[in-house]
């Protein structure tokens, strides 16, 4: 809404004239303007987010159209942001890193947004402060908080955050990371092994680990057809299991003897017990894999400052209210993203843009003192399971018997069928997807 | 036989084998000359429309262009009752590089077009032929005015533009002939982007650039008259 | 005139949230929540032209309406949004149609702050009642 229609709606409609249709009963009940009207007197307020990537960017943006009025600042520790979103392609040479960076000039420009380059080392929930390495202090009126993920490579023999730098990479923050496993991946012996070790749910971007098995099966087949991919996976099934098998299956010979894709289930011990990065080997109930590479995707938990603020609960995620995304922990602060528990949605990109935008609406409406609207969420994640094979997962949510759910009958998978356009599709939708959806965020 | 047709595209589809690797990396394709196409064209199979009508749910061109070719929305260009010709020009122009616009648009049916054999092309060509073209059913009325001044336009063209009657390729109804496609019941907004792209020279897969040199002349607003014109003429 | 179109117009959201705030909630998230979440596919409020999936931004209503009840229903063809569908009423289908009808037929990065936001706050206005 502009300036403008703010003043017109503001002025012309008042708190009188609503009595005079609904009876003082009515109002007050709703609660339409709130519990006074203080609240049009009252400036805009400030909104403080920390984490400028997917969740923090887009709620600037929409803060913005839920609020022409309210100052907002985004404090983000690096200048460019690289996305997780399609950095399986970076490992494979389909994308460079540099297609997957993105700064927040355009936000901070068109959204008249303020952007602070710093390190947030604290913050004071009494006083509503913020506090950064740069010894700046910014208060806040509502904070917002989008903070990723943390490793927990101590659930590993052998693991450390040092090896996770040197030896065995995750590849699950986009940067370096990813440049060091395609390293790793073009060095691959001729018939050699790449290990892929998942994690235990919940994790960042469920299909992530399956969709890089797929790559790596695709590139071997062009380039080193006798080795092989094994995925060492705590877990019996994961998401789009079905139709990543499938795909397996059409391209990849999987449960043959010439599979390029080999996976160990939980319950066939895949779980990954400890690793020894010196000789390159794998200890799982099934026995110890040796390999050329090994990709272990650590157990992880929400990011390093939500734990240092005390959002986490016992799960070491972030719990928070369904319908505004406000932590259950802290009042006047709220978390999106990959840390927060928001049940049937996964932890995606898409899922941090969705939860930003209801967020966005919350804030707006709680500094207006307007009762909240009923929340909607969504996600589609779709993954490649070969250069032109899409598959993907969809789902409208909303909030149920206190739960976030799938809205309707909408949750699915891509069905299995005998026409081929289906997944050559999905592979196109899914290039587009993501030129779209940067664009949602950062611009 | 209709059984091999789907085995064969189900191959197709999932070796992908006939698509090529990449994120949109153009391939090159000599621009078309009128002996070209001619060889082309007659070099091409003779189509089946029975089995192009599987093709057209299995390759599932039904889920943007509708059950019969007739598109559900302003998103998508109307391909029922379209020369066959004219399909497979523009089916070989995708698969080839030379309809490419832009790549971010065109991708859908470039990747499509890459996965089919030069039969399962002249099926699908056959399959819309067979059709008919339809007024388009959201179409807004043009004022009397308007309606005349491109009727002359069809039907006379614009010597001093360099413009010849549309009707000249096109047919006197908008039923098109051979490569020059249908205009009878297209959607309105496509017919404009597809004019715009051939004004603005982003689209040039036309043979001796006829279309870029009509259009080059043409106001705004008279070809969004002539998109109007000819969304709601139908062939009958 | 207009005054009073709109003070009908808040007046018939204001009847809706005391109808809904027996429940705690409204029964409906409205319109421009709903049509946010198409966004990461379709472009912010729709107004994705250059892309192969399909701008939002001033479609028709009707056409909205047809495809999206058709995805539903089963009786489209769909890569996914049958499965997106599947998630939204009738009431909800013609809320988000009116609107991204209202959304201007211009590409995202070519639309200033001001004119996206005059625009949904013009579709707001309509209480997604056409």
């Amino acid at each position: 809404m502009s300036q403008q229609e703010n003043k017109v709606f503001d002025s012309k409609i008042t708190r009188r004239d609503l009595i005079k249709v609904f009876g003082v009963s009515a109002v007050a009940a709703t609660g339409l303007f709130g519990a006074s009207e203080k609240a049009y007197a009252k400036s805009a307020g400030h909104v403080v987010i920390l984490g400028g990537g997917i969740g923090g960017s887009t709620f600037a943006k929409y803060l913005r159209f839920a609020d022409p009025d309210v100052k907002i600042t985004i404090i983000e520790q690096y200048p460019e942001y690289i996305t997780c979103p399609r950095s399986n392609d970076v490992i494979v040479g389909y994308h460079t890193l540099d297609e997957l960076t993105f700064n927040l000039d355009t936000v901070k420009s068109k959204y008249n947004v303020n952007v602070i380059i710093d390190k947030v080392t604290d913050a004071d929930f009494d006083k509503k402060t913020v506090s950064t390495a740069k010894g700046q202090t910014v208060s806040y009126d509502k904070l917002v908080v989008s903070p990723g993920i943390d490793f927990k490579f101590e659930d590993y023999e052998g693991m450390s955050k040092e090896i996770a730098e040197t030896k065995i990479f995750h590849g699950y923050k986009a940067g370096p990371q990813t440049l060091a496993l395609r390293k790793q991946l073009l060095a691959v012996p001729q018939g050699g092994t790449a290990i892929i070790a998942p994690p235990k749910n919940p994790f960042r971007c469920p299909p992530g680990p399956y969709e890089r098995a797929s790559f790596f099966a695709e590139y071997f087949q062009k380039h080193n057809p006798t080795a092989k991919v094994i995925v060492l996976d705590p877990k019996d099934h994961f998401t789009k299991d079905v139709p990543f098998k499938k795909a397996w299956e059409r391209l990849y010979g999987y449960k043959t003897d010439n599979a390029l894709i080999e996976w160990v289930s939980g319950s066939e011990g895949g779980g990954v017990m400890g690793v020894d990065a010196d000789n390159m080997t794998v200890e799982t109930m099934a026995g110890t894999f040796k390999a050329d590479m090994i990709n272990l995707i650590p157990n992880q938990r929400a990011g390093k400052l939500a734990q240092k603020l005390g959002l986490t609960d016992a799960s070491g995620w972030c719990p928070i209210d369904r319908h505004s995304f406000e932590s259950t922990i802290q009042k006047e602060v709220y978390v999106l993203g990959d840390s927060t528990i928001a049940d049937a949605m996964p932890k995606s990109g898409y899922a941090a843009n969705s939860q930003a935008k209801v967020c966005a609406q919350a804030v707006a409406d709680t500094l207006k003192d307007r009762p909240l609207g009923r929340a909607i969420y969504s996600n589609v994640c779709y993954s490649l399971a070969g250069e032109n094979y899409g598959v993907s997962i969809a789902a409208i949510y909303e909030v149920r018997d206190g739960f976030i759910q799938p809205k309707g009958k909408s949750a699915g998978v891509s069905p299995i069928t005998d026409k081929p356009a289906q997944p050559i599709l999905e592979a196109v939708y899914q290039k587009n997807w993501q030129r779209e959806f940067v664009k949602d965020v950062f611009s | 036989m209709l059984k091999r047709t789907l085995l064969a595209a189900a191959l197709i589809g999932f070796t992908g084998v006939a698509i090529a690797d990449g994120h949109g990396e153009k391939p090159h394709a000599n621009p078309w000359s009128n002996f070209s196409l001619d060889n082309t064209l007659q070099s091409m199979p003779a189509g089946d429309a029975t089995r192009g009508q599987s093709l057209h749910s299995q390759m599932m061109c039904n889920s943007c262009h509708g059950e019969n070719g007739e598109s559900p929305s302003r998103n998508y260009a109307s391909i029922n009752g379209q020369p066959a010709e004219y399909t497979v020009k523009m089916m070989l122009d995708y698969r080839d590089g030379r309809r490419w616009e832009d790549y971010k648009q065109a991708n859908i049916m470039v990747k499509l077009a890459q996965a089919l054999d030069d039969q399962q092309i002249a099926d699908l060509a056959a399959f819309y032929a067979q059709g008919s073209t339809q007024a388009w059913g959201y179409t807004k009325p043009l004022d009397q005015d308007m309606h005349n001044k491109v009727d002359h336009l069809v039907r006379k063209g614009d010597f001093g533009r360099m413009i010849t009657p549309c009707a000249s390729c096109h047919g006197a109804k908008g039923e098109g002939n051979e490569i020059a496609p249908a205009l009878a019941g297209q959607v309105p907004e496509y017919f404009v982007r597809t004019m715009q792209a051939y004004k603005d020279g982003a689209r040039h897969n036309d043979v001796n650039e006829g279309m870029s040199q009509f259009t080059h002349d043409l106001t705004d607003a008279e070809i969004e008259a002539l998109a109007e014109y000819y969304a709601s003429l139908n062939k009958q | 005139m207009k005054n009073s179109i709109k003070l009908k117009t808040l007046l018939a959201a204001c009847s809706l949230m005391a109808a809904a705030s027996a429940q705690a909630e409204p029964t409906m998230a409205n319109a421009q929540a709903m049509a946010w979440q198409c966004a990461p596919c379709h472009g912010t409020n729709g107004q994705e032209f250059k892309e192969a999936m399909p701008p939002l931004a001033g479609m028709p209503a009707q056409q909205f309406i047809d495809a999206m009840t058709a995805y539903r229903e089963g009786t489209r063809a769909a890569v996914i949004m049958d499965r997106v569908a599947r998630g939204f009423t009738d009431d909800e289908i013609k809320a988000m149609a009116i609107w991204f009808e209202k959304q201007p037929v211009k590409q995202w990065d070519k639309t200033s702050l001001t004119e996206s936001l005059e625009a949904q706050a013009s579709a707001a206005a309509t209480g997604g009642q056409k």
